[in-house]
């Protein structure tokens, strides 16, 4: 970990994710367990996690950031605007299996949303997550998101088509609790 | 060392292919005993391997692949050819130094599992010569069925021989 932190909180920080940073995020993304709650279909190595570097990371739309836990990266936290809409944006993170449990997701995403509807001016994030996923669900509702929809056997994976889960939060719900 | 782990299984993992496995798998391609069963002809040199394999095959076509990793080390190399969304071509080698302690077999079981269940493919077929008996007792082990020939398809050692045709579709799993 070698960025600079954005966003700083008690037990976690938001850091810019720099080159160094890719082979962690390449060994997290592409561990049985973090692929479990989410629908990245295939492996990646590090010349594609280099590319995706240089053509989202450093894309000036999308807000990516490393969760880092004093110098250790724990995790990701993504905020991505919708296309063509400017007050919608999609929130997305996973955490390492060996850090998961200890509130480090919730504070990230405290810390992004806010920044989030602050700095970025948004009406509304939301997030997409696989309808078994309980440990997303209940950060979501933890955080104050209402489920707005399903979309029904969206993605295919363990086996079969599956659910699909979407989870909103509006401004002035965040701001007035 | 190499890449990051994919795939779990008992004795073997899965792991991403990575740039400096390229003389790894340089090393193995080109032995005589081993390139006729993975039907090459030409010598590849470890930038034809990294371009050609690496950076096509694996990087820009998105075809899984993995090295297969004992306790860490290398052991040899899966992957799958998408060839359409619902169908792909199974290869597999494993170094002479690790054969005949099944992990060849976990590894296409590993592969299989991926396939079917996260990439929902219907149907996973292997090209092998029909020389090579100990993966055509594998492939059938695992519960492929033999399908078919290609005649004359493969010229080596001064003659052409036959490559065999099986398959195994996704409710045929045991």
């Amino acid at each position: 970990m070698s960025g600079a932190v954005f966003l700083e909180g008690e037990n976690v920080n938001l850091t810019t994710i720099e080159e160094e940073d890719l082979e962690f995020i390449r060994d997290s993304f592409n561990h049985p367990e973090v692929r479990k709650g989410i629908w990245v279909r295939n492996p990646r190595n590090l010349d594609q996690e280099k590319e995706w570097f240089e053509e989202e990371v450093s894309d000036e739309d999308t807000v990516n950031l490393l969760i880092s836990e004093e110098e250790q990266p724990v995790g990701t936290i993504s905020l991505e605007p919708q296309e063509g809409v400017k007050e919608t944006a999609e929130i997305g993170l996973h955490i390492h299996p060996d850090y998961q449990g200890n509130g480090y997701g919730t504070e990230a995403c405290e810390m992004l949303i806010e920044h989030g509807f602050m700095n970025f001016n948004y009406n509304k994030i939301f997030a997409k997550v696989l309808a078994d996923n309980k440990p997303s669900i209940r950060l979501w509702e933890k955080l104050g998101f209402e489920k707005e929809g399903e979309l029904r056997e969206h993605v295919y994976t363990r086996g079969k088509h599956r659910k699909v889960l979407i989870f909103g939060v509006l401004k002035n719900e965040w701001v007035s609790q | 060392m190499s890449g990051a782990v994919f795939l779990e299984g008992e004795k073997i993992e899965l792991r991403t292919v990575e740039k400096n496995d390229r003389d790894f798998i340089r090393d193995n391609v080109n032995r005589p005993e081993y390139r006729r069963n993975l039907f090459g002809s030409k010598p590849e040199n470890s930038s034809q391997i990294k371009e050609n394999f690496i950076e096509e095959f694996v990087e820009e076509k998105e075809n899984p692949t993995f090295i297969v990793t004992v306790e860490g080390k290398r052991a040899g190399l899966v992957a799958l050819r998408e060839e359409k969304p619902y169908k792909a071509e199974i290869g597999i080698w494993i170094t002479d130094e690790k054969r005949r302690n099944g992990f060849g077999k976990e590894a296409v079981e590993l592969a299989l599992e991926y396939s079917f269940n996260q990439l929902n493919h219907h149907r996973i077929f292997a090209r092998i010569l029909e020389t090579n008996n100990a993966s055509i007792r594998m492939f059938e082990n695992l519960g492929f069925t033999r399908e078919g020939t290609e005649r004359d398809s493969f010229y080596a050692e001064g003659e052409y021989q036959d490559v065999l045709l099986l398959s195994i579709l996704e409710d045929e799993r045991s």
